[in-house]
C-alpha cells in the first residue's frame, strides 16, 4: 500500500531544511552534516512504522483499539444506550467474529432527512457525494395516502457486486462485514458505481460547494476522518479522496472508538439500529427476527447487511 | 484523393485538434469540474469512446486475420490497411479511458495490481496484449513483404481467437452487471462483437476506398468489401431486433424502461435518424444499388463507421439512467446527482483530440510503412 500522498498535517515531521533547496556552503560542518542524517534517517523510519500502522488500520486490526471513555449519554434502558453498550461488548471481540448490521424501522422513519444531514457533517462530504439519501415515495390516492421512507445508506452486502469489478482490489469487504474503499490505491474508473445496484457508491468530482465564490469557506478545506485517516480536500488539486469513489463505511471511525454511527445517534424517530449480529441477544438480532423484515433487491443475490422493518 | 479534398480533410483535422486540445487543457486544470457525468451516471461520452474505438480496431483487424487465415488473395491489399487503422483506433481508445479516470497517474495499478476477477482489469490487460499483437504482426507483414500467403496463417488464426475473446470481454464488461438490467444480458457480448466487425470494416471500406481515385482500388476488392458490410448491417440490426423486441413485447421488464427511452425518450433520433435511417438504411440502399462503385462503397462505410458511436452512446448511457429506486433523485439535490446526461464541450472537445490523434497515427502510419496498391494482386497489386 502507497504512502498517502496528501499534504502534509500537524502530525507529520517537517522534513524540509530551512533553507529549503539552498546550495551548501563551501565549508561543510560536519557535525551539522551528521545531525541531518540522524534526523532524516529517525524521520524516514518513523514513516515507514506510521506506513505500517496505516496499513493495519484500513486493513481491520483493532485488536488494540482501545473505545474512548465517554460519559453516560444516553438514558438508561434507552435503544441507544443498550445499542452502545452492546458496542462496546463486540469490540472486545476479534473482528473476524463481529458481523456488523444495521436494521431501519420505516414505520418510525418521519422522513426529516436528519440522518442525511448528520452523514454529511460527520464525514464532510462535498458537492456530488452523499452516503444516505432518503427517498421518499407516495402510496395510494388521495385522500388515503402515505409516504414511504427509505434511507439508503451502503447495503455492505454480503456478496458485494461492487467489490469484484474493481480492476485493482482497491475495494473490499472486511471481516467485520464493512465494504471500504482505500482511497490512495482506487484509479476513480467508477466501475463500482456502476455496478452498484442501490446507487450506494458515489463519486468526489473534486467540487466546493463555495467554488466560483468569493471565498472557499475553512469547513470545507478541514479534514475528514474517514477510515481513521485525515483526509484534506484542497481546491484544484487531485489529492485524494478527490477523484475517487467514495460510499458510508457506517463510521467505521467512530464504531473503533466506541461510537456509534452518526446517522443512528441522530434519528429524530429512533428509527436506526446498529449493532452485531453475530451476538446473539444483541437489539439488532431481535430486529431482524421478527417478521417485519424485508433487504432491498434481495433476488439479486447480494445479501445486503442493512434490514428495513416495513 | 485530389489536393482540394486533401486541404478540406486536412482542414477538418486541424479544428478537431485545436478543439481538442482546449478540451485536454481544461480537463488537466480543471479536473473534472467541467464534465458531466457523475455519481449516478458514472460513465458517459468517454466510456462510449473507449468501446467505440476498441470495436473499431477489432473489426479493422479481423479483417486482417481472416485474410491471413483464409489465404484470401483477393483482398490481401487491404491486410496492411487494416493494421494501420487499428492500431491506431486502439491507441485512441486508451487514450480517452485514460482521460476517464479519476486518477489517471495511476493507471498504471491496472497492471500492477490487477484484480482479475474484474472484467475491466482483463480488458484493459487483452487492450495492451491486443496492440502488442498488431505491432508483431504488423512488423511480419513487413517482413514477408509482397509476397502472399507466405504470412504463416497461424497469425491469422490467433488474431481471430484474439479478437473474438477481446471484443466478447469488452462487451461483457456491461452484460455482467447486474445493477442493470438493460446491460445484464447475455446478447451483450455478440452485439459487441458484431458491432466490432461492422464498424471496423466499414471504416476500412471507406479509407481504402476514399483514399484513392477511380481506377487505383480493385473493383472486386469493393465488391467483396461491400456485400460484407451489408451482411454485418443486417447482422446487427437481426440481433438489434431481438434485443429490443423482446424487452418491449409486453411492454414490461426492468429493462423496459432503458429502451422505451432510447426509441421514444429525449434522445430519440440518435437511434432512429443517426443509427437506423443514416448509419444503416441509407449504406444499405448504397452498396445494394452501387455495389461496385468506389465512392457509393466509401461513402457508405463512412457513414456506418462514424454513426456507430451511436449505438456505443445507446448503450452505455441508458443502461444507467433507472435509479435503483424511485425518489432517489429528489431525496437529494444536487447537480452531479442526477440521471440525466449529455456531455459537456470538454467531453466532446476531449473525444475530437482523440479523433484527431487516431487520424494522425493513421496518416504518419501510411507514410512510414508502405501500404501498397489495392490492387488486386493477380493486376499487380501486393
Amino acid at each position: 500500500m502507497e504512502m498517502k500522498k496528501s499534504a502534509p498535517s500537524s502530525r507529520s515531521p517537517n522534513l524540509k531544511n530551512e533553507d529549503g533547496f539552498a546550495s551548501e556552503p563551501k565549508r561543510v560542518n560536519l557535525k551539522r552534516r551528521r545531525f541531518l542524517k540522524n534526523s532524516l534517517l529517525a524521520a524516514g523510519s518513523l514513516g515507514a512504522l506510521n506506513c505500517f500502522l496505516e496499513k493495519d488500520a484500513l486493513a481491520g486490526d483493532e485488536q488494540n483499539a482501545a473505545p474512548l471513555p465517554f460519559p453516560k449519554s444516553f438514558a438508561d434502558g434507552s435503544p441507544l444506550e443498550r445499542m452502545r453498550v452492546e458496542l462496546l461488548q463486540a469490540l472486545k471481540k476479534p473482528v473476524s467474529e463481529r458481523k456488523w448490521v444495521m436494521v431501519i424501522d420505516q414505520q418510525k422513519c418521519v422522513g426529516c432527512d436528519s440522518c442525511t444531514v448528520s452523514c454529511t457533517s460527520e464525514n464532510n462530504l462535498p458537492p456530488g457525494v452523499v452516503y444516505r439519501p432518503v427517498p421518499k415515495q407516495e402510496a395510494g390516492t388521495f385522500p388515503k395516502m402515505a409516504w414511504i421512507f427509505t434511507p439508503k445508506p451502503c447495503m455492505h452486502c454480503d456478496q458485494p457486486p461492487c467489490v469484484p469489478v474493481c480492476p485493482v482490489k482497491a475495494t473490499w469487504k472486511r471481516e467485520d462485514g464493512i465494504v471500504v474503499i482505500d482511497y490512495d490505491i482506487c484509479i476513480g474508473c467508477r466501475n463500482c458505481l456502476a455496478s452498484c445496484p442501490y446507487n450506494a457508491r458515489t463519486f468526489d468530482m473534486g467540487d466546493f460547494f463555495g467554488l466560483g465564490t468569493p471565498e472557499i469557506m475553512s469547513y470545507e478545506t478541514r479534514p475528514n476522518y474517514e477510515y481513521s485517516k485525515d483526509w484534506t480536500r484542497k481546491p484544484g488539486t487531485e489529492i485524494s479522496p478527490i477523484g475517487n469513489a467514495r460510499k458510508c463505511t457506517f463510521c467505521l471511525h467512530r464504531i473503533r472508538v466506541g461510537m456509534l454511527p452518526a446517522c443512528v445517534t441522530t434519528c429524530l424517530g429512533g428509527a436506526t439500529y446498529f449493532g452485531d449480529y453475530n451476538s446473539k441477544h444483541s437489539l439488532v438480532r431481535e430486529l431482524i427476527g421478527t417478521s417485519r423484515v424485508k433487504r432491498l433487491k434481495e433476488e439479486l443475490g447480494t445479501e445486503p447487511s442493512v434490514y428495513y422493518l416495513v | 484523393m485530389n489536393k482540394p479534398q486533401k486541404t478540406i480533410l486536412f482542414i477538418i483535422w486541424l479544428v478537431l485538434l485545436v478543439w481538442g486540445l482546449i478540451g485536454v487543457f481544461q480537463r488537466m486544470t480543471t479536473g473534472e469540474l467541467t464534465l458531466n457525468y457523475g455519481s449516478y451516471i458514472p460513465w458517459g461520452l468517454w466510456v462510449a469512446g473507449k468501446v467505440y474505438f476498441v470495436g473499431l480496431a477489432v473489426g479493422a483487424s479481423f479483417l486482417t486475420w481472416s485474410i491471413y487465415a483464409f489465404n484470401i488473395r483477393s483482398l490481401k491489399p487491404l491486410a496492411r490497411i487494416s493494421l494501420l487503422i487499428s492500431i491506431a483506433t486502439m491507441i485512441a481508445g486508451l487514450l480517452v479511458i485514460a482521460f476517464d479516470l479519476g486518477h489517471m497517474w495511476r493507471l498504471y495499478e491496472v497492471y500492477t495490481r490487477p484484480n482479475f476477477s474484474s472484467l475491466l482489469a482483463i480488458a484493459s490487460w487483452l487492450s495492451m496484449a491486443y496492440l502488442i499483437y498488431l505491432l508483431i504482426v504488423l512488423g511480419i507483414d513487413l517482413k514477408y513483404g509482397r509476397e502472399i500467403g507466405n504470412v504463416p496463417r497461424v497469425w491469422g488464426w490467433i488474431g481471430i481467437f484474439f479478437a473474438i475473446a477481446f471484443s466478447g470481454a469488452n462487451g461483457a464488461e456491461f452484460a455482467t452487471m447486474v445493477s442493470s438490467p438493460y446491460w445484464h444480458s447475455s446478447i451483450g457480448p455478440i452485439l459487441s462483437i458484431g458491432g466490432a466487425l461492422l464498424s471496423g470494416i466499414a471504416l476500412v471500406l471507406a479509407v481504402s476506398t476514399l483514399s484513392t481515385t477511380d481506377g487505383g482500388i480493385d473493383e472486386q476488392i469493393i465488391k467483396i468489401m461491400s456485400r460484407t458490410v451489408i451482411g454485418l448491417i443486417l447482422f446487427v440490426l437481426v440481433l438489434e431486433w431481438s434485443e429490443y423486441s423482446v424487452a418491449m413485447w409486453y411492454g414490461r421488464g426492468g429493462d423496459y424502461s432503458s429502451i422505451t427511452s432510447i426509441l421514444f425518450g429525449h434522445y430519440w433520433y440518435v437511434f432512429w435518424i443517426v443509427h437506423l435511417a443514416i448509419g444503416s438504411i441509407l449504406p444499405l440502399f448504397l452498396l445494394l444499388w452501387q455495389p461496385a462503385n468506389r465512392l457509393a462503397a466509401g461513402f457508405s462505410g463512412a457513414l456506418v463507421a462514424i454513426t456507430y458511436m451511436a449505438v456505443r452512446l445507446n448503450h452505455v448511457i441508458p443502461g444507467q439512467i433507472t435509479p435503483a429506486m424511485r425518489g432517489l433523485q429528489e431525496a437529494y439535490t444536487d447537480k452531479w446527482l442526477t440521471f440525466q446526461y449529455l456531455p459537456s464541450s470538454t467531453e466532446w472537445a476531449v473525444f475530437a483530440f482523440s479523433v484527431a490523434v487516431c487520424i494522425a497515427l493513421y496518416w504518419l502510419g501510411s507514410r512510414i510503412i508502405p501500404v501498397g496498391s489495392l490492387k488486386s494482386v493477380d493486376k499487380g497489386g501486393r
